[in-house]
Parts: C-alpha cells; structure tokens; sequence
C-alpha cells in the first residue's frame, strides 16, 4: 500500500466548485502496505491535521482495507463536509471540503 | 496505594483529560512525581557523574548510584550487575557485543531465538549469527502465536551457546516460561538472554529465580522517562567480561607501552557504561521504580491480569474481532492485540484515537509472528498498565463497537 499526496493548481478547485486554497489527494489504495513509520492511515491523519478551512481533500481508496464508510467518519471527525462519493463495491472515491475544527 | 485507584489515575494528568490511554506496551504515561524529580535534579542538582569532585558533582554521582541501588533491588540483583542503557534496543545490542567480544558466539554455535521475537531481539541476533559464522534456530509459533518452548529439548544441544526469550510477547502478551526455558538451557551450558520489555513492567521479577544470564528492559515502559534502559548481567559474567565499548568511565588505567596500549577496566557497572551515562534519565527511572515499589508489584501483576481478563473476554463478544494470543487468559500479561475482518488495523486505530482511545496498531515491531498468523497487515493492540481502570476498557470497547458497527 502506497499514499500519495498532491497539492494542485485552482482548475480543480472550480471543478468541483469550491473556493478552497488547496486541493489534497489521499490514495488509499494499492497492494503493499507502509512501513512501520510510513502508513498511509497515518499519512491520512497528517493531511487532515495540515489542512486549513476550505482545503478540499480528495481520498481514493479500496472498500475491503479501507471501508468508506469508515472513511467518512475520520473526515467527519475533523472537521470535514462531504462533496461527493463515488464507490463501485471496490473502489470509492471521496471528495471532501474541511468546514470546522475536528475534534482532535 | 492501588492499582488502578483515583488517587494513583490523579498522578498522571493526562488521563484526566478524556484520554484512554491503551498503548502502554509502546511506552506508559509518566507520572508528576517521576517529571518533578527529573525536573528539579537537572535544574538544581545536575552535575557529571564519575568525574568531578566538586561537590555537586559527588550529589550528582550519588543520585546516579543510588538509581543503581533501587533498580538493583527492583529486580533481586546487586547494583553492580545493573547496567544503565538507553533502552532496550541498546541493552540487547550490548549484550550482543559482549557476546560476540569475549567469544561466547563463535563460528559453529548456535543461537536459539522465538519466532514472536520483537525484532529488537531478533535482528540484532540474527547479525551476530551472521557475522561469527553461528547459527539461527527459530523456536516457531503454534497458530495461537505462543513459540512452542515445549519442543526446546528438541533444539537443545551442547552447541548451542545462547538462548534468547521473550519473557512477554509483545504482540500476544503471551508470557514464556523463563525459568523453564533456563534450567533447560543450563544443562547444555548455554546462556539465557531474556528481552524483558514487557516482562519487568509488569511482573515481579527477580533475577536469582529466574536463572538467566541477561536481561534487558526499559525506563519508559514502566512509568520512568525516555533515553534509560537496563542491562543487567549475571555478577559472574559482569565481572569476567570485558567491555565491547571502551571509553570515559570505563577504565582505572591505561598505558602505552610502546605500540601496545594496556587496559585495567572499572568493576561493573562502570566498566559498561561508556562516556557520559544517562544521568538525569536515571534519577526518573529511580523515581519510576519508587512509585512501582509502592505500589507493590505483585499487586500489579494481580490487578493487571483481572483488568486483561475483563478486556479479553469484552472484546470477544465483538462480532468479527479476532483475537491473537491464547485464549486462556492466564497466560497473557496486559496486552491483547486483535484485527477486525480485513480492515486496515492503521484505520481502525485512528478512529478510536478521534475518540480519545489510544492504542497502537501495525505489526508491534514483530513483522514474521504477523506473517505467520496471516495478518500482514498487523493488528490493534490494547495495551493495559496499573493506572487503567474497568471504565477504560468500557469506553474502548463502546467505541470500537460504534466503528464495528458502521462496517
């Protein structure tokens, strides 16, 4: 399992019609784990913890590792609003906007 | 004072503050009394130790002694078998050196090792195989994760030089009969090299008994500071045993002769302990162990097991857990690792640490015991210590039930 992290240009922004200052993508999906200090739950959490108000955050993942539902609740638990959601049974995707402070 | 008690919970302000701390095989809270001891030693009372004659260097020198003297008496052994470290790792990596300097493990040897060995065990001794020309044999895991320390008469030979052993298992919490495993080991003359990082935390332990030969444990596993670890060596070998790593402290006199340089080493602890030792770290530690003396550590070890009992037989009712370890609770000490279907253990962690539960989860630092149980992805590990309490366990397990619940 491997996590990536972009930080992208404002054409993505309007597309999903926010006015955010940075868009972040989560990929949760793959087929080998992290290392003991490199997990991308973990990574997960240090891109929710960056993020400021308005950042939109895109999680890409897989339903049998990373359950979506599960997903949505870490989002919502910091603090997030859920733009879209998208899963064919495998895979999902998450759009999402950082609204509030998490309760971290 | 008891386990588990407000007046014990009040020491450690964090806990009062809507945390759930279930992590403590990672590294325990530290109590007020262990970081003002610390604190008013390093601004008040600090000086090197060994060295100056000042007379806050000989306080100094005094207070870092002393700290010997109480770890001593902690584990039933003589202050000059106690050598201080930076922690576990370092202690086994010092006893390593020592075996391979004064040619205990040589080229034909064999070393014997668990399969559920933390890698902090397992890799440092799997180099010094490599590097003597010895050899590795894996004691393996039954498919509860226990080594099957039943079939050692099998392993057992007069080659083997060393047996290493987990006196508790990180990941299971399963507790290995050490005595056993000794007085097995004895009758071919191989030493006993025992991790005891979450052995000592927890159990009364008291190194005549246990027979062995080394033991390495940790400050900050048991309520003391980080950067201080144990290393204690049976007397005969402390004494007998030149040191791997030479430096200040470490001698009474040194020499040149010409090409040759000639050595008289310190007694133990000294003679171990190179450069400037951990010095504030092990008045914390000592402050760490007074508070554990208090308490009494059978009454540690009693309560411990009531409140691993109650977790174990709670988080087994929980549709889709499952549980690494023995399923006989008397075998385990404080420590109850589990996977929920096939969700990573990372996702699950971070969401009971929103909640305020702290727990870890990945592989413990014990990667081939998860390949072995077929949980390449690790597991989540509850970890208890004597200031958790019944109401813990109930706010960890209502909240793991609400995420079991959104699957």
């Amino acid at each position: 399992m491997y996590l990536r992290i972009y930080v992208r240009g404002k054409s993505i922004i309007s597309r999903c019609g926010c006015s955010g200052m940075g868009y972040y993508r989560v990929d949760l999906t793959g087929a080998a784990g992290g290392s003991c200090r490199s997990k991308p739950s973990a990574r997960l959490v240090a891109v929710l913890l960056s993020l400021g108000e308005d950042d939109v955050l895109e999680v890409v993942g897989e339903e049998v590792v990373y359950p979506s539902r599960l997903v949505v609740s870490v989002l919502s638990n910091e603090g997030f609003e859920i733009l879209e959601r998208e899963s064919d049974g495998l895979t999902y995707r998450i759009l999402a906007r950082k609204v509030g402070v998490g309760q971290g | 004072m008891k386990p588990g008690s407000s007046e014990l919970r009040e020491y450690f302000p964090a806990i009062g503050d809507g945390l759930v701390y279930l992590d403590n095989a990672a590294s325990t809270l530290k109590p007020r009394q262990v970081v003002d001891a610390m604190s008013v030693f390093a601004l008040e009372r600090y000086a090197n130790v060994h060295r100056g004659v000042y007379r806050l260097a000989a306080e100094a020198t005094r207070a870092y002694d002393e700290a010997h003297s109480i770890v001593a008496r902690f584990i039933g052994a003589s202050p000059r078998e106690v050598v201080f470290t930076s922690g576990t790792t370092s202690s086994i990596h010092l006893a390593v050196q020592l075996l391979l300097h004064n040619n205990i493990v040589s080229k034909g040897s064999r070393i014997i090792v668990p399969e559920d060995a933390h890698h902090s065990l397992l890799l440092p001794l799997a180099r010094l195989a490599r590097y003597t020309g010895s050899s590795l044999t894996i004691v393996p895991v039954n498919d509860e994760g226990l080594p099957e320390w039943h079939r050692l008469d099998e392993f057992l030979d007069a080659d083997v030089s060393l047996v290493a052993v987990s006196h508790v298992s990180n990941v299971t919490g399963y507790e290995s009969p050490v005595r056993e495993i000794a007085r097995k080991a004895k009758r071919y003359g191989a030493l006993v090299l025992v991790d005891g990082a979450q052995g000592v935390p927890h159990i009364p332990v008291d190194v005549s008994d246990l027979g062995v030969d080394l033991l390495a444990f940790s400050g900050h596993k048991m309520l003391g500071p980080t950067g201080i670890g144990v290393l204690w060596i049976r007397g005969s070998l402390a004494e007998e045993w030149e040191p791997p790593y030479g430096g200040g402290g470490t001698v009474r006199d040194v020499s040149i002769s010409g090409n040759r340089v000639e050595v008289e080493w310190e007694p133990s602890p000294l003679r171990f302990e190179a450069g400037t030792p951990p010095i504030i770290e092990a008045v914390g530690l000592s402050e760490a162990v007074r508070l554990l003396s208090r308490i009494g550590m059978e009454s540690v070890a009693f309560y411990e097991a009531r409140l691993t009992r109650v977790l174990f037989e709670e988080l087994s009712s929980l549709e889709g857990v499952r549980i690494v370890g023995p399923a006989d609770t008397r075998l385990r000490r404080g420590i109850v690792s589990f996977g929920v279907g096939s969700v990573d253990p990372d996702l699950i962690a971070v969401l009971l640490g929103q909640k305020g539960v702290a727990v870890r989860s990945g592989h413990h630092c014990a990667i081939p015991l998860h390949k072995r149980l077929g949980l390449v992805r690790g597991t989540v590990r509850a970890s208890l210590y004597v200031y958790n309490n019944e109401n813990d366990i109930s706010i960890f397990i209502e909240t793991l039930k609400s995420i079991i619940n959104k699957l």
